[in-house]
């Protein structure tokens, strides 16, 4: 049993979520809050700390960045399928 | 309009409109054959503006230009046009044989865009199977029913030649003088192939775009592969790249090293690629079958070096204009196996 | 003029490992970054003088100014990828007869005995309505395809279905152009079936397993007679007459062949067969009674995979163009930005809209793997409706339909709507629904996942380490042209 320790200023409950349900059908975690800086993941044996570590920054990086580019993605995929005329205008109201 | 056809009297070349003494056309400057078209001028010169015998010809439709492109071989001068529709319709008028392709060029045809169309209809309609190649920076073409109304006109004998420089905005814009040119020609690009029309792309091998031709060649077969071709360029000293020669010019392996890299990307994603003017001694011969004999005849010259090498007579030669800069040819000495030196 | 730039960032997916970061962007083009140059990127540090912040603008991973343009080309270019949604259903199979003379031990299609009488084929009515029904398919060109059991059983049906279907293609507005394709097990071919075929134009589709010893096992004749020897002879005749252009082989990999990989690729390459379609065991019909029989773990089937790849990239350096076709499919995805339709691996999942089955009775299918369910259990998931009851719009438009294809897309589902593989992969919710009960199981869990994911990363390592000749070899599968068309030689001189 080990445990990993989280500090929330630097990486957000969803990303250590979403981390933990990756991996969720091999290897049985717990998520615990300590208080508003701290969280701590149960990990069973077999889970490198490091590698786990890695899982939630990744997963950081991809709520980041989506937060940023999810209305342009969504934007290309709607120009994709219905084309209009006048997306320089959308875009300036999406901004 | 002082235009006249060349006509053989006797075995010398005569302009047919008027009389000339065969002085002027003793064979100084460019030779002239039968059915060219020339300009008389006042002073007595005449100025060859369609050769029946050469491989292309252009109509010259404006000097006006919506770019600044740092090595335009025809910098605007921002002088007024003259007449050159009606040059251009007078010529068309003048031609006996219908050419296999007639280019239309400028400055950009597309800034005087009535003009443009009454000439690609005009040639349409009295050579149908002539192809007429409008060279064009593309970026009015971002305008769809200026793309609908040319291809209407032009049918599918029209081909539309567009530079594109760079795989981003920092590097064609700063080429071509115009913020934002990038998008327009890609722009552009998309809307003539909305519209079915064929389309050569084209590149200039200079400095930059050298530095970023593999990236270049990437994003051609990625983002535009619906082009027709791939014309990449040598650099030809006149114009506006006499100024800046040595900041442009590209050093040899580099251009050799990415030249490969790029034919490579095309032949591989099925775009057919050509490299026109630049001489086989400085291209690797493994990229010798993609060369054309492209400069024309006028304009071109082989140095003396040039007569102890093998492959001469399938080399396009340099440009003339090279020899005030002492542009260095190496003779091939030993002729290589399973040489391929023409588009199979 | 400052050094950083406030620059965009621009849709994309991503994995890290040793040290680089793989990021594909929305359409679908990959890219490699060191690591610190990827904590740049994404933290909007990357100065704009950098040549990786021109790699990433060229590759629309980031944009500074124009970001409509870029939505504009982005959305190009996704078009582009998606192309085959606008086709929609292609693929019609036609499951001429039930009835079989092989017992192959791994029967997707559960077949029935050979004397189990003509009440297993499809008759002549059902064929005519499923041919009408196909030819109001919106595309412009539909493959048919003849399956069973074994078709050539009722070989007079598959010429029925061929001449019904050129005369009410003729009778159409805009005739459609029509592929056949007869998927046989070679083991009866008669001269007039080959004529037949031939005159026609229609491609074949078998099945070889393996040298002798293990195509034998795996599909022995009903009669007990060893089913290769004919199958050889058949197959030479019809690559003699029709080209090996015209023949296509598929390969079930079992444990039997698992580590055998290269001896069948040996066995095809020797009977004339000019590519090979490895396909991992489809877990229906025959397959889920013996499941553990006929297993193989994700890992065991991933090193076999890059082993036989080895050696198929191997015989191409020797100059033989032998491409594998799952490979291509996906340097393809990779590679270039054309649409690769390919029902069993797309997102949306081909199920219905890209491909469909119809049963002897007229039943109709998503999938040839729904009506598997279908046999085995009872189960009437994937049952569109009936040619004789139900109109083309309640077969194709239906509610049921969408709402599966809305499940089957990867992009909105969760972990593949992050996979930095999603542009390159696909559902298979028939498959998910048999294995795991929901046509939405947790991804990951999934072996379909593990192997696939297995086999991007074997294929990104391949093409990061490939020399020149190998990438000209994987375009040569790609674009199906020989390597002298590809590769630019060098001319040595004398």
């Amino acid at each position: 049993m080990k445990t990993i320790e989280f500090d929330l200023f630097a990486y957000s409950i969803q990303a250590i979520r979403r981390a933990c349900h990756e991996v969720s059908d091999s290897v049985s975690l717990e998520i615990n809050v300590i208080d508003e800086r701290r969280a701590v993941v149960s990990v069973a044996d077999g889970m490198i700390p490091d590698r786990f570590r890695g899982a939630v920054l990744d997963h950081q990086i991809r709520l980041d960045t989506e937060a940023q580019f999810r209305t342009v993605r969504e934007l290309i995929l709607a120009q994709a399928f219905a084309p209009c005329d006048n997306l320089a205008e959308i875009v300036e109201r999406c901004q | 309009m002082p235009l006249a056809r060349i006509q053989l009297r006797d075995g010398h070349p005569k302009a047919l409109q008027s009389e000339i003494p065969s002085l002027l056309l003793d064979g100084s400057g460019v030779p002239v054959s039968e059915h060219d078209v020339v300009l008389l001028e006042p002073d007595g010169r005449a100025i060859v503006l369609y050769q029946a015998e050469a491989k292309s010809n252009a109509l010259f439709l404006t000097s006006r230009c919506n770019a600044r492109c740092i090595m335009c071989p025809q910098p605007s001068q921002g002088e007024a046009d003259g007449a050159p529709l009606e040059m251009a319709l007078r010529i068309l008028d003048l031609i006996t044989t219908p050419p296999l392709a007639l280019g239309i060029t400028g400055g950009e045809p597309t800034v005087r865009w009535k003009d443009l169309c009454v000439v690609v209809g005009r040639i349409r309609e009295k050579f149908p199977e002539t192809n007429i190649e409008v060279l064009s920076n593309g970026m009015r073409f971002r305008d769809y029913a200026l793309v609908r109304e040319l291809a209407e006109i032009g049918g599918d004998r029209l081909v539309i030649g567009v530079p594109l420089y760079g795989a981003c905005d920092s590097v064609h814009d700063e080429i071509v003088g115009v913020p934002g040119a990038f998008w327009a020609t890609l722009d552009g690009l998309c809307n003539l192939e909305r519209a079915g029309v064929y389309v050569e792309l084209r590149n200039v091998l200079q400095q930059t775009t050298v530095r970023d031709l593999p990236d270049w060649a990437e994003f051609v077969a990625r983002y535009i592969p619906f082009i027709g071709h791939v014309a990449l360029m040598g650099l030809e000293p006149t114009g506006q790249v006499n100024f800046r020669l040595e900041e442009l010019a590209p050093a040899f392996d580099a251009r050799s090293t990415v030249l490969t890299s790029a034919i490579r990307t095309f032949r591989r994603a099925g775009i057919p690629a050509r490299i026109f003017n630049l001489p086989l001694c400085q291209i690797p011969s493994s990229l010798w079958s993609f060369a054309e004999q492209s400069i024309s005849e006028w304009k071109r010259s082989y140095p003396e070096e040039c007569v102890q090498c093998s492959v001469r007579d399938k080399c396009g030669g340099i440009f003339a204009s090279w020899s005030s800069f002492g542009e260095q040819v190496s003779p091939i000495l030993l002729l290589p196996e399973n040489l391929q030196c023409h588009p199979c | 003029m400052p050094i950083t730039s406030p620059y965009q960032l621009l849709p994309f997916r991503f994995e890290r490992e040793n040290g680089r970061a793989l990021l594909v962007n929305e359409a679908g083009q990959y890219h490699l970054l060191a690591e610190e140059v990827f904590d740049d990127y994404v933290s909007k540090r990357l100065p704009r003088t950098s040549p990786q912040y021109r790699e990433l603008k060229s590759r629309f991973f980031l944009v500074d100014f124009h970001l409509t343009s870029a939505i504009e080309h982005l959305a190009n270019a996704y078009r582009t990828k998606k192309r085959f949604l606008w086709d929609f259903t292609t693929l019609h199979m036609l499951v001429i007869t039930r009835r079989c003379n092989q017992s192959c031990t791994y029967c997707h299609a559960s077949s029935a005995a050979e004397d189990a009488g003509p009440v297993l084929d499809m008759s002549v009515e059902t064929l005519h309505c499923c041919i009408e029904s196909i030819l109001r398919s919106p595309s412009k060109a539909l493959k048919i395809e003849f399956q069973g059991g074994e078709p050539t059983l009722r070989f007079d049906l598959v010429e029925e279905a061929v001449r019904y279907a050129g005369e009410a293609n003729a009778k159409l507005d805009i005739p459609k152009s029509l592929e056949f394709v007869l998927c046989t097990n070679l083991v009866v071919f008669t001269p007039r079936m080959l004529d037949f075929v031939a005159r026609h134009g229609i491609h074949l589709s078998t099945s070889l397993d393996g040298p002798e010893e293990i195509h034998d096992a795996q599909r022995p004749s009903r009669s007990g007679c060893s089913s290769h020897a004919r199958f050889k002879e058949n197959l030479g005749i019809a690559v003699a007459r029709l080209g090996p252009g015209r023949v296509g082989a598929l390969l079930t990999i079992t444990p039997r062949n698992l580590h055998r990989l290269r001896d069948v690729v040996d066995e095809y390459v020797a009977l004339g067969l000019h590519s090979i379609f490895l396909r991992p065991l489809n877990p229906f019909g025959r397959a889920s009674e013996g499941m553990s029989d006929l297993g193989y773990t994700t890992e065991a089937f991933a090193e076999a995979y890059s082993d036989v790849l080895d050696y198929i990239i191997s015989l191409n350096r020797q100059g033989m163009h032998f491409p594998e076709v799952y490979t291509t499919l996906l340097l393809s995805r990779i590679l270039t930005p054309f649409s690769t339709g390919f029902v069993d691996l797309q997102s949306p999942a081909g199920v219905g809209i890209g491909g469909v089955i119809y049963d002897t009775t007229g039943d109709v299918f998503v999938s040839d793997e729904g009506r598997m369910l279908f046999y085995a259990t009872g189960d009437r998931e994937f049952l569109m409706g009936n040619i004789h009851r139900s109109s083309w719009m309640e077969l194709f438009g239906s509610q049921r339909l969408r709402d599966l294809i809305a499940k089957s897309t990867l992009e909105s589902s969760p972990t593949c709507a992050w996979c930095v593989f999603q542009s390159y992969c696909g559902s298979d919710p028939v498959r998910a629904y048999q294995l795991h009960g929901t046509v939405t199981p947790f991804v990951p869990a999934t072996e379909f996942c593990k192997r696939q994911k297995t086999i991007f990363r074997d294929i990104f390592r391949r093409l990061e380490d490939a020399d020149e000749k190998l990438l000209d070899i994987f375009w040569s599968w790609v674009t199906a042209r020989d390597l002298h068309e590809i590769a630019v030689l060098d001319v040595t001189l004398a």
